[in-house]
């Protein structure tokens, strides 16, 4: 609500660009101290202003669409389309530069430079064995990178460079605790630390004022999947030939849009995002799945937290438990494969359970997962789509063209750019997939840091309330249980058609 | 100090005291528990086979493990030596 009385501004304007015209009945003016949060996943913007006369927050809901500032020359998903496509870039350039003209192995020398903190077992200073450059590397380019991009488009005050100075820390000691050998051998990872660790500050102490200009998570996710736009290679789509296609392009959009309906239908969940975000990452690949749904549904930070904490859970019960039932029904070792790698969400876990079965199983779960994972380029297009063209349009409304592009999230569009663009790369060159490996070196770290990033700001913006209030009735637990028992029993059905019936001689060529 | 900001206060106390015994905590398990846990032989050949495999239990993406450069590789040896393999079915009577 917008505080009463005229304020003497002239510069600032807040206006919803969907609607045409501004939100604000009265109050456009001059704020001479203020900061401007517009926070996409709740479509509203809080204006903090810090005048003697007015130190107060307030809070107002656009009509859908960005939030301009005047003077801002690109919105939050093109700011992350700019940031992710410089880093994609400069990997590029490393790749370019490093290989040469000469006829030799693929190289890029950035990766020297750029990484995450390493495995460690009795001391964390392991984590830094190679003399912490990668890790110091990345800090200062993320660093200078977006605090330069975020204030020249206007998209941050000039206190970000010190709050996101601590945000980065806090990713630091995320992966730093993650890169543990026994946490990692369980398989708890980042995305579950960094969430904790956001979760334990704004619940205990609070999010200090000085720290909120760098809580900036959908940015960081946004650019974190421009990023991953970069490892998203379509050719991978038919690395099984036919039975992947089956399994993965055939299964896996049932189950995601069964679950869907049954979720809207049947239990009648409230929050149409999180029953999304919910379906995608049971059906798709779990954790990445659902960040990149979330994003192009604009999905509550709390509803992504609570989707990949059921995600977490279910992962480590079902690494557990489907070796045992595939040996318990029988199944080869292809076809138990097949069948783990497109239902157990995490991609790391499929490839340990895949290990119980024996290597057939393994190579089999593993090129599974992977076709589901590059499958979550398309997914999210589609997911973005429906969204603007359906679900976010007024019934008075004729769903048209113009309105779709308008309302499309942006990074999207990064996305799929990236992902053509080192597709394209790895299918026309001569060396193509080396190069494109080692593009993706440069820039996977650079992504595991954003999402990292984006869980300790989502965490820093959660309250432990919100996320009980997204399990009240047990709704979501339900939804993902009924949908996951729907994918177990889809995939089983098509991996024994596909392998069993169909192409039995795959499991002897192997 | 009104009773509203009296509350606050013991509220930001208690807050503060929660997240030292939290961080109290986390250090222990990290710095004492899980190291010597990683030292046990059972666990410890356990986590260097998963290693040497190239699999990482955390990975996000396929690309986050090396295993999944392997299965590729494999597959792709399969299908040049037999293009039809993966692509026309052959269904025993």
């Amino acid at each position: 609500m917008w505080p009463g009385g005229k304020f003497d501004c002239e510069s600032f304007r807040l206006k919803g660009k969907n609607a045409g015209h501004r939100v604000f009945d009265h109050g456009q003016g001059i704020l001479s101290n203020f900061q401007l949060t517009y926070d996409g996943a709740n479509g509203t913007s809080t204006v903090e202003v810090n005048q003697k006369m007015s130190d107060q927050r307030v809070s107002v809901t656009p009509e859908g669409g960005d939030v301009e500032r005047a003077g801002l020359r690109i919105s939050e998903d093109w700011l992350a389309v700019v940031l992710g496509g410089v880093l994609i870039v400069l990997s590029l350039v490393g790749v370019f530069a490093g290989t040469g003209t000469e006829p030799g192995p693929v190289s890029n020398p950035v990766t020297d430079y750029l990484g995450t903190p390493g495995k460690w077992s009795a001391s964390p200073g392991e984590a830094f064995a190679d003399g912490g450059v990668p890790v110091v590397g990345s800090l200062l380019l993320l660093f200078s990178l977006f605090s330069v991009g975020t204030i020249l488009t206007g998209n941050a005050s000039s206190r970000f460079p010190m709050a996101f100075a601590a945000v980065l820390l806090m990713a630091c000691f995320v992966l730093l605790l993650a890169g543990q050998k026994v946490v990692k051998y369980y398989g708890l990872e980042y995305a579950l630390w960094a969430l904790l660790l956001g979760l334990l500050i704004s619940n205990s102490v609070g999010v200090p004022r000085w720290l909120r200009p760098a809580v900036r998570g959908e940015l960081f996710i946004k650019t974190g999947l421009v990023l991953l736009g970069a490892e998203v290679l379509f050719g991978k789509l038919v690395a099984l030939g036919l039975p992947g296609i089956c399994i993965s392009w055939i299964v896996t959009p049932i189950v995601l849009i069964s679950t869907y309906w049954f979720g809207q239908r049947v239990l009648k969940i409230e929050s149409r995002s999180l029953n999304m975000v919910i379906s995608a990452d049971m059906s798709v690949c779990g954790v990445s799945a659902a960040i990149a749904t979330a994003a192009s549904c604009r999905a509550k930070k709390e509803e992504l937290s609570t989707a990949v904490g059921i995600s977490l859970g279910f992962t480590v019960l079902m690494m557990i438990v489907m070796p045992g039932l595939v040996k318990t029904l029988g199944l080869d070792e292809v076809t138990g494969g097949a069948w783990m790698g497109g239902t157990i969400d995490s991609t790391g876990a499929v490839a340990v359970a895949g290990t119980f079965l024996g290597e057939k199983g393994e190579l089999v779960a593993t090129t599974v997962k992977m076709i589901q994972n590059v499958l979550i380029g398309v997914i999210s297009f589609g997911v973005a789509l429906y969204w603007v063209s359906v679900v976010d349009r007024k019934e008075s409304e004729k769903p048209q063209l113009s309105e779709v592009w308008r309302r499309i999230p942006r990074f999207i569009f990064g996305f799929l750019a990236a992902s053509i663009l080192v597709s394209l790369m790895a299918s026309s060159l001569a060396d193509g997939e080396a190069m494109a490996g080692a593009v993706k070196a440069g820039t996977k770290p650079m992504r595991s840091w954003c999402f990292c990033l984006a869980f300790v700001c989502i965490g820093l913006d959660t309250q432990f309330r919100t996320l009980a209030a997204n399990l009240r009735g047990g709704k979501p637990l339900i939804l993902y249980v009924c949908g996951q028992f729907l994918n177990l029993l889809l995939t089983l059905l098509m991996s024994v058609l596909m392998f069993r019936i169909l192409f039995p001689d795959i499991s002897n060529e192997l | 100090m009104s009773s509203d900001g009296t509350e606050a206060a013991t509220a930001h106390r208690i807050g503060r005291v929660s997240l030292c015994c939290v961080l109290a905590v986390a250090s222990f398990v990290w710095l004492k528990v899980l190291p010597d846990l990683a030292e046990r032989p059972e666990l410890r050949r356990r986590m260097d086979e998963l290693e040497s495999r190239g699999i990482d239990r955390t990975a996000m993406f396929y690309s986050d493990h090396p295993v999944s450069e392997r299965s590729q590789q494999t597959i792709r040896r399969v299908m040049e030596r037999n293009p039809d393999l993966f692509w026309r079915p052959t269904p025993r009577h």
